[in-house]
C-alpha cells in the first residue's frame, strides 16, 4: 500500500508580522469560513509528493539566501510535478516580482488565484502581489482595484460580491501596452521595502519528529502520515437511524450504477467490493419503479466525494456520479444485498 | 626536389598546422535531444515505459548496479544507478535509486540511504536539425578518457608514441620495404602524429609526395604541441564507422555508435575491438563482418598480453566475450521529423544556421517519446482503416502539456516518419465549430445576461450583408431543436442556435475574445466566421485550446527546454510563462460543457472509447465534410488531430468519426491524468433543471449540477424533481 505524506509548511503572511511567529490552519479552505480574516496568520502548504516537498524546500533556501534564479527554478520544476499547487504558483510570483518582472508577476499571482479555491488568506496574498506590480508598473487604477479585492477577502465580502468573480479583472497583455513601467526614485524605493517585508514574512516552518515513516526528512518540514487510502466509515454516534450494515444517510457518495435488477447491482457491488471500496446498495423506489443504487462511500464532504468517484472511474472504468446519499425516497426497510 | 623548395613548403606546412590545430574547432552538428526522464514519487509511467527508456539511452540490464549506467529488475522494483549529466540547471551527480512501480504510475523513488529522491535519467538523442553529409562526433576529453584506451591505442598503433619525434623512420623504412616486396601499399607504419595529420589536413590518396608532406606536417605537430594534446585530438578525430551519410568520428561517438554507452563505461573486450576497427572501420565492421572483427579484437587481445599492457588471463577471458556490438537500430537516431521541423523554426529566431551546423550546441526538446509514438500510431493505424489502405487520407497531431506549454509530440503525416510537408504546421484549414468555445466563452462573460441554461433558440436564419450571399446557417441532422439551454449549443453543436448567439453577442465581441485568444485580429470577422470559416493550423487550434485547458492562462506553446553551448554553458533555457487571457470562471463553464461534449454530446463516443477518463473536447466538421477536427483535453494534455484530404476535397467523415477516434487511440494510449475539478474562485455548482430554468434545492438527488458564477444563479425551485436523470434503468 501506499503510504501518502501530507507535508504542512507553514506560511507567513506579506503583511508584515515577522515577530509573532506562525500560527497555524488559518486557511484550511473550509467554505464556512466567513468573516474577517486574521491576515497574521499562516497559509498552509499541503503537499501529498515527495519530490515537491524536496523542491520547495530548494526553492526555500535559494530564496533566503538571495538566490532568487535558482528559486524560480526549483520551483518551476515542482510546477512540472504539481500543475495545480497555488501556493507553488504564488511563490513563483513572488521571486519573479523579485526580479522585477512585475508583469510575469501578476499572472502568476492571478493563476494561483484560479487554483485556489476558496483558501481567502492565500488568494488576498495573491491580490496584495498583484496591487503592488500594478503600482511598480504605474497602473494606480489597477492598483487600487487589487487593493479593494485584496480588502474584501480580508474583511469577508468578497464571498457575497454579486456577479464579480476574481479574474474579472482584463488580461494584463492589455495592460502592458497602455502603461510603460514607472522607475521614479519613490516607485524603487517602495520596491525594495515591499521586497524587504517579503524577506520579513520567510515562509516560517515548523521542525516536528516524522511520525512512523522510515525515512529522514527534509529539513524544516512536518509530516504526517493520514490513516490510509480508503474513506473513514462514517462513524456510528453520527446519526441515530442507520440501518444494521448501512452507513447513515445524509452525508454524499459516489453512485456508480442505478438498476432494476437486483442481479446487476449486486455483480456491480462485488466487483467494486473486491476493488477495495466501501460499498453499499439502497433502495429507491420512483413511481412504480423500483431501483436499486450502487453506492460508494459514503464521505464526509462533497470534494472527497469527487475525488473518489474519479478513483471508482479510473480503477474500474465505471461511470460514477456524486450524490447526496438521502435514503428517505421512499422506504430502505428491505435492504437488497445486505 | 631541392633543398630551398623543400625548406619553404616546411614554412607553408608549418603556418597551416599552427594556424588549423591552434584553434582547434570542431565541427560537432547541434546534437537535439528528446525530454530527460523524470523519476519522481507519483510520476505517471510505468515499468516497462521506464525500462524502455534506460534501454534506449544504452544502460545495462545486469544485477550487479554498482556502476552507473547499469539497473535490474525485480518485480515492481528497479535499482538504478544513473549516470552523472551536465543539465541546464546545474550537475546531477550518478546515484543508485530504488524506483518502486504502483501500476502505470512511480509509486516512489528513494536513494540508497532511504531518502526521497528526484531524478533525471539523459534524454534520447534524435535526428539532426539539419540532415546531410556530415561528421558528427561526440568529443571526449583525455582526463575523462578510459587509461586502458589510450594504452591499448599506443600498443597497436605506435608503440614508441610517447619518444618519437612524429615520425618514425625506421618504420618508414620497413614500411616501404615491404610494399616494394608487394609491389603495392600493404604496411602503414604510420605513428599516431602522422595519421591525425592524414584525418585532420589531407585526403586520402597514397602517394609518396603526400607521405612526404604528410611526414613533414607531423614534425611540426609534434614541435608545437605536446604529446597529450595530439593525443586528445586522435581521440575526437580519428573515423570509426558510417551511419548513412553521418560519418562517425572519434571514440566517444565510436562508443555509442557500435555499443550504445558512454565511452567511460567500456570494458577491455570493447575497447580492444573499437582500438582494432582503427585500421579499417568499415573492413572491420562488426555488424556485417562479425567474424572477421572478433579475429582482429582478439589479435589486439593477444598483443595487450604480449606487451604486458594487460595480464594474460585478463586477455584471454575478453576473446571468449561477446562482441557486445549493439543492432543497429537500437542507436538509429529517430528523426521525427515533423517535430523537428519546428524545433528548427524556433531555433533559427536565436542561432545561425552555421552554429547549428558545427557549433556543437546542444538542444533539449520537450518532445515525449511515449507520447510521439503514441500519436504516429494511432493517425497511420485509424487512416488505414478509415480508407482501407488507399492513402486517400491525410492527417497531423499536436499534443502539447496545458500548464506549462511543452509540445510532447507532432506528427504531420500519416506516415510520422516521413518527412516533407508538415501539415501541423503548414495546413491551414477551416476549423468549422472548434471556434464555437469562443462564442460562448464571449456569452457566459458576461453573467448577468447568460448562463449555461440560459434560453437559445435553435431556429433558422438568415443574413444579408450587402456584397455577399445570403448567410444561413443549417444543423448538421437538417432539423432544428427550438429552444435549448445554452449548454445545449455546445454540447451538440447546434449550428443555427450558435449563429443566433454570436449575433446576438454581436461580431466584434467575439472577435475580441478571438483577439484575446491570438487567433485573428478583432475587426474583420464576418457572421460565417462564428461557424469556423477561419483556418488555422493544428498548432494553432492546439494554441487556442491550451488556453481553455489552463483555466484562461495563455502559454506559449514551446519544443525546446533548453540549448547549451558545446562547453556545456547554458545558453537560453525556456522558463513557465503565463498570461491571463480569459478569465477563469467563464472559462470553467465553457470546459464544463466541453467536458459534457464528450459525455453526451457530439463527442460522446468518448465515453466508450475512453471510459473512465474525465476528459473534455470539440469536435469540429466543415462543409461537406472536408475537414475532421477533434480538440480535447485531460487533466496535463491537450491534443488536437486534423483528418481530411491534402487536395481539400471531401474526406467523408465527421469530426467525431474521423478526428475523434485518432484522438481516443492515442490518448488510451498515455497514462490517465484526469481533469482536475478544483472551480475557481467566485463559481458555485448547483443542482438545476434546465427545462424549467431553476436551480433546485441542494439536497436533490440525481439532479443535473452545473457551474454558475456568483450572482448568476437561477432562482430556486421548491421541490425536486425526483430521478429524472440517472434511474435510467439499465
Amino acid at each position: 500500500m501506499k503510504s501518502r505524506i501530507v507535508i504542512l509548511s507553514m506560511v507567513l503572511l506579506l503583511a508584515g508580522c515577522a515577530g509573532t511567529g506562525p500560527s497555524r490552519d488559518a486557511d484550511d479552505g473550509a467554505a464556512a469560513d466567513r468573516g474577517p480574516l486574521d491576515t497574521e496568520k499562516s497559509v498552509r502548504h499541503e503537499v501529498d509528493n515527495r519530490a515537491v516537498a524536496m523542491l520547495w524546500d530548494q526553492a526555500e533556501e535559494a530564496r533566503r539566501q538571495n538566490r532568487t534564479g535558482d528559486a524560480i527554478e526549483a520551483l518551476e520544476r515542482a510546477l512540472r510535478v504539481a500543475p495545480e499547487d497555488p501556493v507553488l504558483w504564488s511563490r513563483l510570483a513572488e521571486m519573479r516580482f523579485r526580479q522585477r518582472d512585475f508583469a510575469v508577476a501578476e499572472n502568476l499571482a492571478a493563476k494561483s488565484n484560479a487554483l485556489a479555491g476558496d483558501r481567502r488568506l492565500l488568494r488576498y496574498r495573491n491580490w496584495v502581489l498583484i496591487a503592488e506590480a500594478r503600482r511598480q508598473r504605474g497602473d494606480e487604477e489597477g492598483a487600487r482595484e487589487a487593493r479593494e479585492k485584496a480588502e474584501g477577502l480580508r474583511s469577508g465580502r468578497a464571498d457575497g460580491e454579486a456577479g464579480r468573480p476574481d479574474g474579472d479583472i482584463p488580461a494584463v497583455a492589455v495592460r502592458d501596452q497602455a502603461a510603460p513601467p514607472v522607475a521614479t526614485g519613490a516607485a524603487v524605493q517602495s520596491a525594495e521595502a515591499l521586497a524587504e517585508r517579503v524577506e520579513l514574512a520567510a515562509f516560517e516552518v515548523d521542525r516536528q519528529a516524522a511520525l512512523g515513516a522510515g525515512f529522514e526528512l527534509p529539513p524544516g518540514y512536518e509530516l504526517i502520515t493520514p490513516d490510509g487510502d480508503r474513506p473513514e466509515p462514517a462513524t456510528p454516534d453520527r446519526a441515530m437511524a442507520a440501518e444494521p450494515g448501512l452507513p447513515s444517510a445524509g452525508g454524499w457518495a459516489v453512485q456508480a450504477g442505478s438498476f432494476t435488477r437486483i442481479a446487476t447491482a449486486t455483480e456491480l457491488r462485488d466487483r467494486l467490493d473486491a476493488a477495495g471500496f466501501p460499498v453499499f446498495i439502497r433502495e429507491a423506489r420512483i413511481g412504480e419503479r423500483r431501483f436499486h443504487r450502487v453506492r460508494v462511500g459514503p464521505a464526509e464532504t462533497r470534494s472527497a466525494a469527487v475525488e473518489l468517484a474519479e478513483r471508482v472511474r479510473e480503477r474500474l472504468d465505471q461511470e460514477a456520479i456524486v450524490v447526496r446519499d438521502r435514503a428517505a425516497v421512499v422506504s430502505t426497510r428491505e435492504n437488497a444485498g445486505q | 626536389m631541392g633543398l630551398a623548395f623543400g625548406a619553404t613548403s616546411f614554412v607553408l606546412l608549418d603556418m597551416r598546422v599552427r594556424a588549423q590545430f591552434g584553434q582547434t574547432q570542431w565541427r560537432v552538428p547541434a546534437h537535439v535531444y528528446t525530454r530527460a526522464l523524470e523519476i519522481h514519487d507519483g510520476r505517471d509511467i510505468g515499468r516497462a515505459a521506464v525500462v524502455r527508456h534506460l534501454e534506449a539511452v544504452g544502460y545495462r540490464r545486469t544485477a550487479d548496479t554498482s556502476r552507473p549506467g547499469r539497473y535490474h529488475v525485480d518485480g515492481n522494483t528497479v535499482e538504478l544507478h544513473t549516470r552523472p549529466f551536465a543539465w541546464p540547471d546545474g550537475e546531477e551527480p550518478a546515484r543508485r535509486l530504488t524506483v518502486r512501480f504502483d501500476g502505470e504510475r512511480i509509486a516512489r523513488v528513494d536513494t540508497a540511504s532511504g531518502r526521497p529522491a528526484l531524478a533525471r535519467i539523459e534524454p534520447e538523442r534524435m535526428g539532426s536539425v539539419y540532415p546531410g553529409r556530415r561528421e558528427d562526433r561526440v568529443l571526449v576529453r583525455l582526463d575523462d578518457t578510459p587509461p586502458l584506451l589510450t594504452e591499448t591505442l599506443i600498443a597497436v598503433e605506435d608503440q614508441d608514441f610517447r619518444s618519437h619525434v612524429g615520425v618514425q623512420p625506421s618504420a618508414i623504412l620497413r614500411a616501404a620495404l615491404a610494399n616494394l616486396r608487394a609491389g603495392r601499399t600493404v604496411q602503414g607504419g604510420s605513428t599516431l602524429t602522422q595519421q591525425l595529420v592524414k584525418n585532420f589536413f589531407l585526403s586520402n590518396e597514397q602517394t609518396l609526395s603526400r607521405k612526404f608532406t604528410e611526414a613533414l606536417m607531423a614534425l611540426s605537430l609534434e614541435w608545437h604541441y605536446s604529446k597529450d594534446q595530439i593525443l586528445g585530438a586522435y581521440l575526437n578525430e580519428i573515423y570509426l564507422g558510417q551511419d548513412g551519410e553521418r560519418s562517425i568520428h572519434g571514440f566517444g561517438l565510436g562508443a555509442r555508435f557500435w555499443f550504445n554507452r558512454p565511452l567511460g563505461e567500456l570494458d577491455l573486450p570493447e575497447i580492444a575491438l573499437l582500438v582494432g576497427m582503427v585500421k579499417g572501420p568499415s573492413y572491420y565492421d562488426p555488424r556485417a563482418h562479425p567474424e572477421r572483427a572478433r579475429q582482429r579484437r582478439n589479435t589486439v587481445l593477444r598483443l595487450l598480453a604480449r606487451t604486458d599492457t594487460v595480464d594474460r588471463q585478463r586477455a584471454e577471458a575478453a576473446m571468449d566475450a561477446p562482441l557486445g556490438v549493439v543492432d543497429r537500430d537500437a542507436v538509429r537516431l529517430h528523426t521525427y521529423p515533423a517535430y523537428l521541423d519546428l524545433v528548427r523554426r524556433e531555433l533559427a529566431r536565436n542561432y545561425d544556421e552555421e552554429d547549428l551546423r558545427e557549433a556543437g550546441l546542444r538542444v533539449f526538446t520537450h518532445l515525449d517519446p511515449i507520447a510521439q509514438r503514441a500519436a504516429e500510431a494511432a493517425l497511420e493505424q485509424r487512416l488505414e482503416r478509415l480508407d482501407g489502405g488507399e492513402d486517400r487520407l491525410q492527417g497531423a497531431v499536436v499534443v502539447a502539456e496545458h500548464d506549462n506549454g511543452a509540445v510532447r509530440a507532432i506528427v504531420g503525416d500519416r506516415k510520422g516518419n516521413r518527412s516533407g510537408y508538415n501539415r501541423a504546421l503548414s495546413a491551414r484549414r477551416s476549423v468549422g465549430s472548434l471556434i464555437k468555445p469562443a462564442v460562448y466563452y464571449t456569452a457566459l462573460e458576461r453573467p448577468e445576461q447568460y448562463t449555461l441554461i440560459t434560453p437559445l433558440r435553435d431556429e433558422p436564419l438568415s443574413v444579408e450583408r450587402a456584397g455577399s450571399p445570403v448567410w444561413e446557417p443549417q444543423n448538421y441532422s437538417g432539423e432544428f431543436h427550438g429552444e435549448v439551454p445554452l449548454i445545449d449549443g455546445l454540447v451538440h453543436s447546434y449550428n443555427a442556435a450558435t449563429a443566433r448567439l454570436g449575433l446576438e453577442l454581436g461580431l466584434p465581441a467575439v472577435g475580441r475574445t478571438l483577439e484575446r485568444l491570438r487567433i485573428r485580429a478583432a475587426d474583420s470577422l464576418v457572421p460565417a466566421d462564428l461557424l469556423g470559416s477561419t483556418s488555422l493550423s493544428p498548432l494553432q487550434v492546439a494554441r487556442m485550446y491550451q488556453t481553455f485547458a489552463a483555466g484562461g492562462f495563455d502559454t506559449p506553446l514551446s519544443t525546446i527546454s533548453a540549448v547549451q553551448s558545446g562547453a556545456g554553458e547554458t545558453l537560453s533555457e525556456d522558463s513557465i510563462e503565463v498570461r491571463q487571457a480569459l478569465d477563469p470562471a467563464p472559462t470553467h463553464l465553457v470546459n464544463a460543457a466541453m467536458e459534457r461534449v464528450t459525455r453526451e454530446g457530439t463527442g460522446r463516443a468518448l465515453r466508450h472509447l475512453l471510459p473512465g477518463r474525465r476528459v473534455a473536447g470539440k469536435t469540429g466538421t466543415t462543409d461537406q465534410l472536408r475537414d475532421s477536427w477533434f480538440a480535447g483535453f485531460d487533466g496535463r494534455r491537450v491534443g488536437v488531430v486534423w483528418v481530411g484530404r491534402d487536395d481539400n476535397r471531401p474526406a467523408g467523415l465527421t469530426g467525431s468519426a474521423g478526428a475523434l477516434r485518432v484522438w481516443a487511440d492515442m490518448m488510451g494510449e498515455l497514462s490517465v491524468v484526469q481533469r482536475r475539478s478544483t472551480p475557481p474562485p467566485g463559481i458555485v455548482e448547483v443542482p438545476v433543471d434546465p427545462a424549467s430554468g431553476y436551480s433546485l434545492p441542494d439536497d436533490c438527488d440525481e439532479a443535473l449540477r452545473l457551474p454558475f458564477i456568483e450572482g448568476s444563479v437561477p432562482e430556486r425551485a421548491r421541490s425536486c424533481e425526483p430521478g429524472s436523470l440517472w434511474d435510467g434503468g439499465r
